[in-house]
């Protein structure tokens, strides 16, 4: 038997067998395909949730590294500005001590200075419990900025302080050696008297006295240069003209120094002259007494 | 002697000369109490040599005038944060 069929009587056959195929695979690849559809969603949300996550972390992190900074950048802040007027503070109770120190300077000028410094004193510690109590950075900015304006101020006090409170040191010693210079003056008169030659001694004296005047007018220079200066104020000209005052008046107070320590090696060199008049006269008072005892 | 003890000995020495350095410096109180010396009427050769000694310690102190004032004029602030 022929179990073949034609061609014609199978196309049918495959037709229907196709569509039976269809029919039954429809319902799984619809249902495949809305559960594709339903993964692709849950993993894009998946992943959008992540990414949600990953944003919002990041802000965290953002805003917690930028308030990290803030506070870093508020404490360096603080504490140089801390630094700077705690270093102010110290120089000025030191030029405190110096001028209540002080001896041959006026009773007024002392005053004013203890004023002045008490004064500035008052101003940095007020600044310095400004910037522990400063809640908001405008008020700290403003601080800050106080501190770095003031500089120049304060450096023009401390200046004029250490120029005055030399020349107040150079009086004195001036005022001393004047007092050494009399007794000087009275020993080598009475060497003198009791036939010394003491020409070259009174040369000495006079040279002496050379010096100490000197010194004098210097350190008096060196005071009315640094009296009328003031606070420029961000006055760059009057910065220079006190810069100018202050190393002419440095200039002054170190020529003064010269002429002291000049005017003391004079003394010296007299005290040594006496003294060898002294020993002569010993000397000649024993020959004598040797003599006389032969 | 090794590498230790040498670099021991120098760092011993070098302890010491700085403890002696800042020790022998005049300290700022001393230097304006030198001027409280007052010169007496007194004229004998031992009380002149009193008084110059004493005013040679005065005049040793300007050298820390001047170096006041030197550090005056080279102040310079410590730099603020710009916050």
């Amino acid at each position: 038997m022929h179990t073949l069929l034609k061609t014609n009587e199978r196309a049918p056959l495959v037709l229907a067998a196709a569509a039976l195929l269809a029919f039954l695979l429809s319902p799984a690849f619809a249902f495949a395909q809305s559960a594709t559809a339903a993964v692709e969603t849950g993993v894009r949300a998946n992943v959008e949730t992540n990414v949600s996550v990953k944003a919002n972390a990041q802000v965290r992190a953002t805003t917690t590294t930028n308030a990290r900074t803030e506070i870093s950048l508020r404490e360096r802040a603080v504490n140089r500005a801390n630094e700077e007027l705690e270093r102010r503070i110290k120089a000025l109770r030191e030029l405190s001590v110096r001028v209540s120190n002080m001896r041959a300077v006026s009773d007024e000028m002392k005053a004013d200075l203890s004023v002045r410094l008490s004064a500035e004193l008052k101003n940095f510690s007020d600044l310095k419990a400004k910037i522990g109590t400063a809640t908001d950075a405008t008020s700290l900015r403003s601080a800050i900025r106080t501190i770095t304006d003031s500089h120049r101020g304060f450096a023009l006090m401390v200046q004029v302080t250490h120029v005055r409170s030399a020349a107040s040191r150079v009086m004195t010693v001036v005022g001393n050696l004047e007092a050494v210079g009399s007794k000087l003056e009275r020993r080598i008169s009475d060497a003198k008297t009791t036939g010394s030659d003491v020409a070259r001694l009174e040369t000495t004296l006079a040279s002496f006295r050379v010096h100490l005047g000197e010194a004098k007018v210097e350190a008096e220079a060196a005071l009315s240069l640094v009296a009328p200066l003031a606070d420029d104020e961000g006055d760059e000209a009057k910065m220079r003209e006190n810069r100018k005052a202050l190393k002419e008046a440095q200039t002054h107070i170190r020529d003064a120094h010269h002429h002291v320590v000049e005017a003391h090696a004079d003394a010296k060199a007299i005290v040594k002259g006496l003294r060898s008049f002294s020993t002569k006269a010993t000397a000649t008072t024993t020959v004598e007494a040797n003599v006389e005892a032969q | 002697m090794n590498i230790k003890t040498i670099l021991a000995v120098v760092i011993a020495l070098a302890l010491v000369g700085g403890w002696w350095f800042f020790s022998a410096r005049p300290q700022s109180s001393e230097l304006s109490n030198v001027d409280e010396y007052q010169v007496s009427q007194n004229s004998s050769d031992a009380v002149l040599d009193e008084d110059l000694a004493s005013i040679d310690a005065q005049i040793g102190a300007f050298a820390s005038d001047e170096a006041n004032i030197e550090a005056g004029l080279a102040d310079t602030p410590i730099p603020q944060e710009q916050y």
